[in-house]
């Protein structure tokens, strides 16, 4: 949702700043300016509509019991049921639920920490230091941001298979600590955020590489590391795939596996379909979290290096 | 997944091969190390969707010393089996496996399944309907064992079939009949759904009608998707859904659900198991459904929609065991009583040994049908399962070529879509297409 409120600023027409007050009166009045105001503001409300429709959707139909949910229209109240629901899916089977939950948060947490780190400190090497090859290592780089994981996913499941951990939570967490386009992210972020001058006056006052790195960089690459992180975040959130081909023991789920198993079950037991819908809303939640708190990160980090 | 898995394959065998010293580095005590002879139970992994399964697993634990099973749930469908077939090539295949019998041949063509002829072909020659062993048994080889058998059932609301006046469609001319006449007296509502989205449900109806997909030559595969038979039935759906006689909802889906509590809908295609869900879904409506055998095309008959049977996957280091906890889960009373123990709503799957068949319907609540013996009707139709069909190798890319030519240009270019699909999909697997 709060994606939405963003685009809407780069979507508005931007003019130069000289000219910005003549162009502002007369786009009020010309008729052309007028509709394609409109033509945008029409398209901003389509997409928001296309946007909230399921999300409120899915608020309203957590509340139902099954009766009401197969028997109300999708977007009439229903008897309020929440709570039963709620009840019912964070008890359901043992309370599974709460286990692929905390799965969730470790895979998404921990690996996306870890990965984004690592793509920070190897973005800064990219980016400070000479080395043979470097190029040609970056465009290895960039090149592994073109393949699809899903191409990836068999022969990462057999080579997990021949080094014992398939089954494990570091199936999941290792192959999350390479992320391509964090690197590329990271590099071009440590050439707008960290000024050599800096580096070289930390230097010259005695800091060694690591300690110039943690104390100096890092800190100034914070907003690189948390947009970096986020995309991870909703990345390893997300990870569907990942998880189907590596886990096989059902208390290693990640919540998206564990609420598709379920799915899969409801065409011969409908009472499945509360679990799934109720279980989904609490899965957004964390997404929704994550967003409204690192999202001032994030829109600063985005416009990072558009202006020199 | 099927057009990508030469790249799969040849990326996965160079990753393998580069990390061979890696691998043998590490590999560690996987292999051999459970073996039987120094009397130690032997532990089977299981992997599986059905409902029941813990329960399952719990009383056969219980009950056998010599053999203990693992159990891990699996999500169904394509993903299920995906993960499967990649478990089979990674070496970590578990030792019993839930599979269709739509799948069936696409697994053991794929090389999948271990041969169960030794362990338990005598099991299913003797104790299952000809019908269902022509599903697991193909080239002479038993290949699973099958669990239950799902003739099709045709569900009807009682009191709204009385209130407009409709009989039981006993054909498929009656039923078009009884659909011009609901639409007539409501425009509103509907005798059926039709659903586009559902090939297995569309296979089911050719098969009733004596259409046979796929037909084996010595080892030659001839794909049949557009056989005369399922040319007549793609017409006949076409037809009632040009003429607005029929709905057609996403199959499965809530709007379908609804229509249905709505009384928007008066009927549906179903099979014996579909009885299970209604009490959930519909709750209200309790007492006001019945079911009744498959409207037919003159003589009686019935396709079977769905079904589920158990196999070994290829690398089990013990086919034996597995087979006895297989023979135990479909043939012995306590196994399909155990799998039915700890549901809120037990399913009412049709057991294929007819032997299990009381057993599983003495678990089965009537009330809901109005005290109807659903069992009884199930079992009959069992009997009126038309033999001989057999699934193809490629069976699930055959299904979403069906669906997604449906979608486009109804039912009659879907079926030859899924012609079209099946005898390309056997050549690029290496397999024989008989001419």
């Amino acid at each position: 949702m709060s994606t939405l409120t963003h685009t809407t600023s780069p979507a508005r027409p931007r003019t130069d700043p000289e000219p910005a007050a003549a162009s502002e009166r007369r786009r009020r009045t010309s008729p052309g300016a007028l509709l394609s105001k409109g033509v945008v503001n029409g398209l901003l409300i389509v997409a928001a509509f296309y946007t909230l429709m399921p999300v409120s959707w899915l608020l309203l139909a957590a509340t139902k019991n099954p009766r009401d949910l197969f028997g109300t229209s999708g977007f009439a109240l229903g008897d309020f049921n929440l709570f039963t629901n709620l009840h019912h899916v964070f008890t359901f089977n043992d309370g599974i639920y709460l286990r692929w939950f905390g799965n969730s948060v470790l895979y998404s947490v921990i690996g996306s920490g870890a990965s984004t780190f690592l793509s920070v400190a190897t973005g800064y090497a990219f980016d400070k230091y000479d080395f043979k090859g470097k190029e040609k290592l970056f465009a290895a780089v960039l090149a592994g941001v073109l393949v699809p994981t899903t191409v990836i996913q068999l022969p990462m499941y057999l080579l997990a298979t021949k080094v014992g951990v398939v089954n494990t939570y570091w199936a999941l967490l290792l192959p999350a600590l390479v992320n391509p386009f964090g690197v590329y992210l990271a590099r071009v972020f440590s050439e707008g955020y960290v000024p050599n001058e800096v580096l070289e006056a930390a230097r010259v006052d005695g800091a060694g590489e690591v300690r110039t790195f943690a104390g100096i960089a890092l800190p100034m690459l914070a907003p690189a590391f948390m947009t970096i992180f986020l995309f991870s975040f909703t990345a390893s959130w997300n990870n569907f795939f990942g998880a189907l081909v590596m886990l096989n023991d059902e208390k290693l789920y990640p919540v998206n596996l564990g609420l598709f198993m379920w799915n899969s079950v409801t065409q011969q037991q409908p009472e499945y379909y509360s679990l799934v819908i109720t279980g989904s809303l609490v899965a957004v939640v964390p997404l929704i979290v994550a967003f409204v708190c690192l999202q001032r990160f994030w829109r600063s980090g985005l416009t990072a290096g558009a202006v020199k | 997944m099927s057009r990508t898995s030469r790249s799969f394959r040849i990326a996965a065998t160079a990753t393998v091969a580069a990390l061979g010293l890696l691998a043998t580095a590490c590999g560690g005590d996987d292999g051999g190390s459970t073996a039987a002879s120094d009397g130690k139970p032997v532990t089977l992994t299981y992997w599986t969707w059905t409902l029941g399964a813990k329960s399952t697993v719990e009383a056969f634990n219980k009950t056998h010393k010599d053999i203990q099973v693992k159990l891990t749930e699996i999500p169904s469908g394509t993903e299920g089996y995906s993960k499967m077939s990649n478990a089979v090539k990674g070496g970590n295949a578990p030792d019993v496996a839930t599979i269709e019998y739509q799948m069936v041949p696409e697994f053991a063509s794929q090389g999948n399944l271990i041969d169960l002829t030794k362990y338990a072909g005598e099991t299913v020659k003797s104790k299952f309907p000809d019908a269902v062993q022509s599903l697991v048994t193909f080239g002479g080889r038993t290949w699973t064992v099958p669990y239950d058998v799902a003739p099709q059932l045709y569900y009807y609301r009682t009191d709204l079939f009385k209130k407009y006046g409709i009989d039981v469609p006993k054909t498929w001319a009656d039923f078009k009949t009884a659909a011009a006449k609901v639409k007539k007296q409501d425009k509103n509502v509907r005798l059926a759904s039709m659903p586009k989205s559902d090939s297995a449900l569309l296979a089911a109806l050719a098969w009733q009608a004596g259409g046979k997909w796929f037909t084996t030559e010595g080892d030659a595969w001839k794909p049949a998707v557009n056989d005369a038979p399922s040319r007549k039935v793609a017409a006949y759906w076409d037809g009632l859904l040009q003429d607005g006689l029929v709905q057609s909802y996403t199959a499965y889906s809530p709007e379908e659900t609804k229509a249905r509590t709505a009384g928007k809908t008066l009927s549906f295609l179903g099979a014996s198991w579909s009885a299970g869900g209604l009490k959930t879904a519909m709750p209200d409506l309790s007492g006001k459904w019945a079911a009744a055998p498959m409207p037919n095309w003159g003589t009686p008959a019935t396709g079977n929609y769905g079904g589920t049977s158990y196999g070994v996957l290829k690398g089990s280091e013990h086919p034996e065991q597995a087979a006895e906890f297989i023979k135990w889960l479909t043939t012995d009373k306590a196994g399909v009583e155990a799998r039915l123990a700890d549901l809120e709503s037990p399913s009412s799957a049709v057991p294929a040994d007819p032997a299990m068949r009381a057993v599983a319907a003495a678990k089965f609540d009537t009330a809901y049908l109005n005290g109807q013996d659903l069992y009884q009707l199930a079992s009959e139709q069992v009997d009126a399962i038309v033999p001989g069909w057999t699934w193809g190798p490629n069976q699930l890319d055959v299904y979403t070529a069906v669906q997604d030519a449906t979608a486009k240009s109804g039912f009659a270019g879907g079926i030859e879509a899924g012609q079209k699909k099946a005898e390309a999909g056997i050549t690029e697997r290496g397999l024989k297409l008989a001419k």
